[in-house]
């Protein structure tokens, strides 16, 4: 069987491009960046969509806003309906939030602290695995240190929807310890009601590997090139695909 | 024909100006031009071109002759600072120092480092001078070839009271520092704040930042042999008007009532559109380095247009020949000495065969969209290299600049007044510590000491997933060269006030080697150094008396500094930025600030400053210093007679410096702490609670007579500048006994790790959590 081909979007202002791709390489992916003044019809000919970090067109009117109106989130949400997987990772989840792909929630500016925040947190699998399909190969209640790198990632919405998502089983991750930046239900991770469709607001990209966590934990001294906890984002992804193969 | 009275500005800016008379008659002309020229230098101005210029090459030449692209004033001192070494690829000269890093899998990987202030800016509109100041740096390395991959910020503010104007000045810098990086995409990788309330009128917003080349692949800012006839392609934003005469108002002092009129020198930063340049210009990079063209590539920085064409065809040995009507602008009716001159940020300019021009045009303009990423943004045919060594540059028709090209980039030196030596502090008088648990509290509390996360959270130290110990977790911070492969580079950054207003020449020689200790601290060996010059007025002969001292003590300490190599480290990139000083004639205090980058061969041989075992040993690889000049306890104290500051033993501190590196790479040291601001004690209490405040395994270290016989309790405890604190697991304790030996370093066994105190027998006990407490909550409501 060939490895899924995965393409990741870069629209102007996205910066997390490279490290993505070699997230997704690393996890036996065919992945690319696909730059937005490529033929976006090109892109149904990809398994899997990844929407990487960064400042997307400035995060002029609202963060994701207008990426989230282009051509390629139509036709990513139009493969998406199809059943093709999409990882959107902070401006990625962003763009997934502001073009309605999960529902009436939003990614608000944080709270309390109200600017850009940097740090390194651990989220914990919530949900059964299964729920999301980017997340079935993962165990139960995994826990997986990422790196907040945000200004706007404060998931929030109305009450009911809020009821609903938990109802649904559709908030994937919650930080561990509370949230820092005010997410409603200390969501970190979402996905849609069909559960092919996740948006992440830390990276797993940017301590995938060993030498990015060892500062925190030394142990991982001993393998600097393997793959950290927060790879397994990029695993499930990989073996999502397959099981549709 | 121009219809009378309305305004012709080619005839404006080709207009001649007469430069005859009195010093006085040369000094009105100068003000009612706002040249930034003295009546000697208008003088030599008439006598190289042999008649009057117009007002465009008046211009030109006021800019191209500021400190701050010409040197003017320290150029002669600068030649006293060593710029060779085995490891150095592109000295100092060019937009960025390269320095060699290593190979990977065959391939030679280089560092690409360069270090800039942007201090006058920052001081009048903090957010927008900060922010230029990190994105012009980032050009500066990529011009080189390279991939930009980190940055670092010294800052130096005014005492950050709330409600005033140095804790805005603090708040808005770092936010502009970190808009701009975080949108790049550029990780912020080491850095540091002192306050200071010489600063408060002046801060300095220092950027130093890092790229990764190849070493077949690193591009030159000249123009390269063969280049005559080829395009010269102006890429990025569309020029407008502002930044004009920034280089010239850097020049100048900074007066409160001048400020909103100097707001128009500054400029208006676009992050946005940098990231795209970058990502355009790797994909330049690619296809240029597979055709094997040879290519001339810079930023524009200081003197805009006019500025980068003529040092990028002058370097190569040519001329140019530039279309001003060829630039695309933001505004209408742009004079064209305003066009030539504007300092509008993220612009680069390329010197190419003709043959790659359509393909050059097409990367940006097409694969890269620039003009719909910002309007009218594109790279643009501006003008020729020619072999005559002329600057021509036309408007309208009209040359309205044609001048010999030396003329311009050759400044001609300033004769400046040396004053006395600055006056040697009194001795030191023993002070006495009368709570040294107290005591410790107030230390770790310093605004200099205190914790720096809130301040470092504004920054994206984890973005390109390269990042092995991110800003603040260390002394210094550590990326993978290459994703994938072991080797990684170290940065740190150093320069203390608190020395500086002590001993301009012992605090600039500190500077390097804090920095060199910092990026030892982690593991790696020091290869290469930058420094910016932070001074007052060279006119003033105290402040350029101190100029004098700092690059004297920057040269002794990097020919002193010989662990790595016997010819001592080479400074390969800086800058000088000269007049800071506020209206009221106060000059900053001298800060030389240097940046130290190091090699490490095995990524996974790094250690941070945080204990994570109990039951390993400590030790003090270093010494204890004779006086307390300079160091936090003795403000903290108000110490009457402090001494001056600590002397530096250049063979002991190698030895202390081997001892630490070799210890790190063999795998017997498990955590390392250099000893600076605050002394001993706070070292040891920052490796228990750690970089967060988190940690939570204590120490107990032994009575200080046993350690320190004969040494003061304030000196032991407090005393600064004296090497290194490490922790090693206790069964390799005797190997690391015997490798500091070897390098006869100063060793001084001290306790051991473990429990939840800070414990020093028959001084004083306190919890590892209130120490924290008292150290994490200073910088919260500034930065929070």
């Amino acid at each position: 069987m060939s490895a899924a081909r995965v393409a990741v979007l870069v629209f102007p202002g996205t910066n997390s491009e490279e490290e993505t791709v070699d997230a997704c390489r690393a996890a036996g992916m065919d992945a690319r960046p696909v730059l937005w003044s490529e033929p976006q019809g090109d892109l149904r000919n990809f398994d899997a969509y990844v929407l990487p970090g960064g400042f997307a067109h400035e995060d002029r009117v609202r963060a994701g806003a207008i990426a989230a109106r282009s051509q390629s989130l139509r036709v990513i949400a139009q493969e998406a309906q199809r059943g093709k997987f999409v990882l959107g990772i902070c401006n990625g989840a962003q763009m997934l939030a502001e073009a309605g792909l999960l529902g009436p929630i939003a990614l608000a500016r944080n709270l309390p602290a109200g600017h850009f925040q940097c740090r390194l947190v651990e989220v914990e699998l919530t949900a059964p695995p299964t729920r999301c399909a980017l997340t079935a190969a993962m165990p139960a209640g995994l826990r997986v240190p990422m790196a907040m790198a945000h200004g706007e990632g404060r998931f929030t919405g109305d009450r009911q929807t809020f009821d609903q998502l938990e109802r649904q089983g559709r908030i994937i991750f919650r930080y561990v310890g509370g949230a820092p930046n005010g997410s409603l239900c200390d969501a970190a991770g979402v996905c849609n009601e069909e559960g092919n469709i996740l948006a992440l607001m830390p990276h797993p990209e940017r301590v995938a590997w060993n030498y990015n966590l060892a500062f925190a934990r030394p142990e991982l001294h001993a393998n600097p090139m393997g793959l950290t906890a927060a790879h397994a984002v990029f695993a499930a992804l990989a073996a999502a695909v397959r099981a549709v193969a | 024909m121009t219809p009378a009275g309305t305004f012709d500005p080619v005839a404006h800016a080709a207009q001649v100006l007469a430069l005859s008379g009195s010093d006085d008659d040369l000094k009105r002309l100068a003000a009612s031009e706002a040249l930034a020229l003295t009546p000697d230098e208008l003088r030599v101005i008439r006598e190289r071109l042999g008649r009057d210029p117009t007002r465009a090459e008046a211009h030109a030449f006021a800019i191209q002759w500021s400190e701050h692209c010409s040197y003017k004033s320290s150029r002669a001192l600068l030649a006293r600072l060593p710029t060779q070494g085995p490891d150095v690829v592109v000295p100092v000269g060019e937009d960025a120092g390269i320095l060699r890093l290593g190979a990977i899998d065959g391939v030679e990987y280089c560092a690409v480092i360069a270090h800039e202030s942007h201090n006058h800016p920052s001081q009048v509109v903090p957010f927008e001078g900060a922010a230029t100041g990190v994105g012009g740096i980032l050009r500066d390395v990529l011009c080189m070839g390279a991939k930009v991959v980190a940055c670092a910020d010294p800052l130096r503010f005014g005492p950050p009271k709330p409600g005033t104007h140095p804790a805005y000045v603090a708040r808005a810098a770092v936010e502009g520092v970190a808009a701009y990086g975080n949108a790049v995409g550029v990780p912020n990788l080491a850095g540091d704040v002192y306050f200071h309330p010489s600063y408060a009128e002046n801060c300095l917003v220092n950027v130093v930042a890092v790229g990764i080349v190849e070493r077949e692949r690193i591009l030159p800012s000249r123009v390269p042999p063969g280049g005559e006839g080829y395009d010269l392609v102006l890429v990025g934003k569309a020029t407008d008007a502002s930044g004009f005469g920034g280089a010239a108002f850097a020049s100048l002092t900074l007066d409160a009532a001048q400020a909103n009129v100097n707001k128009s020198a500054v400029q208006v930063p676009d992050p946005f559109l940098e990231n795209v340049i970058m990502r355009a210009s790797y994909a330049a990079f690619d296809e240029i380095h597979a055709s094997g063209l040879q290519v001339g590539f810079k930023d524009l920085g200081a003197g805009g247009i006019l500025g980068s064409s003529a040092e990028l065809c002058a370097a190569g040995g040519f001329g140019a020949q530039i279309d001003l009507d060829a630039v695309p602008r933001a505004v209408p009716n742009l004079p064209p000495f305003v066009v030539a001159l504007a300092e509008t940020q993220e612009r680069m300019l390329w010197a190419v065969p003709t043959s790659f021009t359509p393909r050059l045009l097409a990367i940006y303009n097409e694969v890269f969209t620039l003009p719909e990423v910002a309007a009218n943004a594109r790279a643009a045919v501006i003008g020729k290299v020619t072999r005559e060594r002329r600057y021509i540059a036309r408007s309208g028709g009209c040359a309205v600049c044609d001048l010999p090209i030396e003329a311009l980039t050759q400044a001609p030196r300033r004769r400046l007044t040396l004053g006395p030596p600055p006056p040697a502090p009194l001795p030191y008088v023993p002070l006495h510590v009368p709570d040294a648990g107290d005591a410790l509290l107030h230390v770790l509390a310093h605004p200099d000491v205190c914790c720096r996360r809130p301040l470092v959270e504004h920054y994206d130290t984890f973005v390109r997933g390269a990042t092995a110990l991110p800003a603040g977790y260390a002394d210094a911070g550590v990326l993978l060269v290459k994703r994938g492969a072991r080797l990684a580079l170290a940065l740190a950054v150093d320069g203390n006030p608190r020395y500086a207003a002590l001993d301009p020449r012992l605090a600039a020689a500190h500077a390097v080697v804090e920095a060199v200790r910092n990026v030892a601290a982690v593991g790696a060996w020091p290869i290469g150094l930058t420094d910016c010059l932070n001074y007052g007025n060279p006119e003033n002969p105290i402040a350029y008396r101190a100029l004098a001292e700092g690059v004297e003590g920057l040269a002794e300490a990097a020919r002193g500094l010989t662990v790595s190599s016997p010819t001592g480290l080479p400074f390969v990139s800086g800058n000088v930025s000269l007049y800071n000083q506020s209206a009221s004639g106060a000059s900053v205090v001298p800060s030389a600030i240097v940046a130290c980058l190091g090699r490490i061969d095995d990524v996974s041989r790094t250690v941070g400053m945080q204990v994570h075992t109990a039951g390993e040993v400590l030790y003090l690889v270093g010494s204890f210093p004779a006086s307390l000049g300079g160091a936090v306890l003795a403000e903290v104290l108000a110490a009457a007679q402090p001494g001056p500051l600590p002397s530096l033993d250049y063979a002991q501190i190698n030895a202390d410096i081997a001892t630490v590196v070799h210890g790190i790479q063999a795998g017997i040291v498990s955590a390392a702490h250099d000893v600076s601001d605050g002394g001993l004690l706070a070292c040891v209490a920052e490796m228990c609670f750690g970089p967060d405040g988190k940690g939570a395994i204590g120490a107990r270290l032994a009575a200080p007579a046993q350690w320190a016989p004969g040494v003061d309790l304030a000196r032991a405890l407090f005393g600064e500048s004296g090497g290194f604190v490490v922790s090693v697991p206790a069964h390799a304790s005797s190997d690391f006994e015997s490798l500091a030996a070897r390098h006869t370093a100063a060793l001084h066994r001290l306790g051991t790790t473990g429990g939840e105190w800070l414990a020093i027998d028959q001084v004083c006990r306190l919890r590892i959590a209130e120490l924290a407490a008292a150290w994490r909550k200073p910088l919260e409501d500034l930065y929070a």
